[in-house]
């Protein structure tokens, strides 16, 4: 799949990712979120993985495995009530990495089409 | 035969806890003077008899200050575990800041030890979840709205409604007549004053969106003047600066919220326990609110009551205008501000309204209550 179609998708599942998190449609929500995460997991492997794997990793770990790992911690929290403090927090980091991961790949792949 | 010396363990976080707390030990210690109190409280508990693990008067609770301040508080919660494990209360009592009163719970609940909690923090608003939290930790709350009952009730957490202790102040204090007056003479009979609240951010984010209503309120209504109620001297400095960019005729009084709001025409206001006092005077009054667009969005999917106001809820309807607001929007306010200023009819609906919800609910006595429930439940545990 072009690259370009990928980025489109991941702004696309961004969106609406964040328009049914805002009107509380959590399996929407799940969905896009999880539609985005792949597509950005695709393109940071596509755009940085064969010259810059540290990079490629750094994204991985930061800006995909942190949220979703803060994003499973949210959920067990909401099922089982685990912890004492209110963990709504971790949707401040998911919604500030989150963009940002979009951004990245976006800036890479325009160095990329730049370089071309 | 003799009375048995109880040892209860007692946490409140904000001055507000502080009070109450002070309130429910006075009334505790009428019912059985062999009680001791041990745990977290500021000034007004420690004048009532806590003996105190940890002086809570500088402290801030408030989101980033509460993470600089994050080694005291792990200290703080080690040594209240240690108290707990050594000396065995009888019960541990905790008012209000779930944020760390729920650790407490959490070591209470593993030795054993009976949690009551008192003023549930408002779960029903925003974190419905987290009642489940609660249900494990807590043995018995005792709830101050009449609506948090049924709340609890059916998520399985035994809860009764002792009333709000707010009552119980304002019963006590009573209101200065001649402070009153002297506001009057001062500003006349259209006094419109502006409680932003008590929190430095509160006053940041809501005072220049009050200010800049004030300057339009002014040109429509001349003989209109403006009070601005600061609760404490450490906020004076704060409200004086941000006052300077605004051309409105306004004054600034430091303490006397109750005097600020019985001389009052109008009281313009944020949305806590601030609109209770506004309506125990039967004060017309518009709620509004204001938090950033990203604060918004993060919060909207779980706000689960369609009001911000504490009156409006607790009324069930629209009986005080209300407004969460992302931008500035003075027009909004001073739209409302007019029409409760100059037209009778829609002044009058609002007092009529606000006199119903007043006779439900402003009844002092919920120290007592509080303390009764408290002293059922340690008697029931002990025999």
């Amino acid at each position: 799949m072009p690259l370009y179609v990928l980025l489109l998708i991941a702004f696309a599942s961004l969106i609406v990712s964040a328009v049914s998190y805002f009107f509380a449609k959590i399996k929407l929500f799940s969905f896009t979120l999880l539609l985005f995460y792949t597509c950005n997991t695709f393109l940071s492997f596509s755009l940085t993985h064969n010259n810059h794997a540290v990079f490629f990793y750094a994204i991985v770990m930061f800006l995909i495995v942190f949220p979703i790992l803060c994003l499973i911690l949210f959920a067990l929290d909401v099922h089982y009530g685990l912890f004492c403090i209110d963990t709504s927090f971790v949707l401040v980091i998911v919604w500030l990495l989150t963009p940002v991961l979009f951004v990245v790949n976006l800036v890479s792949y325009i160095l990329k089409v730049i370089h071309a | 035969m003799p009375e048995i010396p109880r040892k209860i363990f007692i946490s409140a976080g904000d001055p507000s806890g502080d009070i109450h707390g002070a309130n429910l030990m006075r009334c505790l210690l009428e019912r059985d003077p062999h009680i001791t109190f041990y745990g977290l409280g500021r000034e007004n508990m420690i004048k009532a008899g806590l003996r105190s693990l940890h002086d809570m008067s500088h402290k801030s609770l408030m989101w980033l200050h509460a993470l600089t301040e994050l080694s005291t508080f792990l200290r703080m919660k080690k040594e209240c575990i240690h108290f707990l494990m050594q000396e065995r209360p009888c019960a541990v009592i905790l008012i209000d800041y779930c944020g760390f009163n729920f650790y407490i719970a959490s070591a209470a609940k593993k030795l054993g030890i009976p949690v009551i909690y008192y003023i549930s923090p408002q779960l029903w608003a925003h974190g419905p979840w987290r009642v489940k939290k609660m249900k494990k930790l807590v043995d018995r709350l005792l709830v101050i709205y009449p609506f948090e009952k049924p709340f609890y009730d059916n998520a399985g957490i035994p809860a009764a409604y002792v009333g709000h202790p707010l009552f119980d102040e304002i019963h006590k204090e009573g209101v200065d007549e001649g402070v009153v007056t002297e506001l009057k003479k001062q500003l006349g009979e259209t006094i419109v004053s502006f409680l932003p609240g008590s929190r430095r951010q509160e006053i940041v984010r809501l005072l220049p969106l009050f200010l800049q209503s004030a300057v339009q309120i002014h040109q429509t209504i001349p003989s209109a003047q403006f009070l601005i109620s600061c609760s404490n001297e450490q906020h004076f400095n704060l409200i004086s600066g941000i006052t300077k960019e605004f051309n409105a005729p306004y004054k600034v009084v430091v303490g006397n919220v109750h005097e600020v709001i019985k001389a009052s025409s109008l009281c313009i206001a944020g949305a806590g326990t601030i609109t209770l006092q506004i309506a125990y005077y039967l004060k017309p009054m518009i709620i509004a609110y204001k938090i950033s667009p990203f604060a918004y969005f993060i919060a909207r999917p779980f706000l689960t009551t369609p009001y911000i106001g504490l009156v409006n809820k607790l009324a069930g309807k629209m009986i005080a205008p209300e407004r969460l607001m992302c931008r500035v929007n003075p027009a909004w306010l001073v739209n409302q501000a007019i029409q409760l200023l100059d037209d009778p009819q829609k002044r009058q609906a609002c007092i009529h309204e606000l006199s119903l919800l007043m006779n439900e609910i402003a009844k002092p006595g919920a120290s007592k209550h509080a303390a009764n429930e408290i002293l059922t439940l340690l008697g029931s545990k002990s025999s």
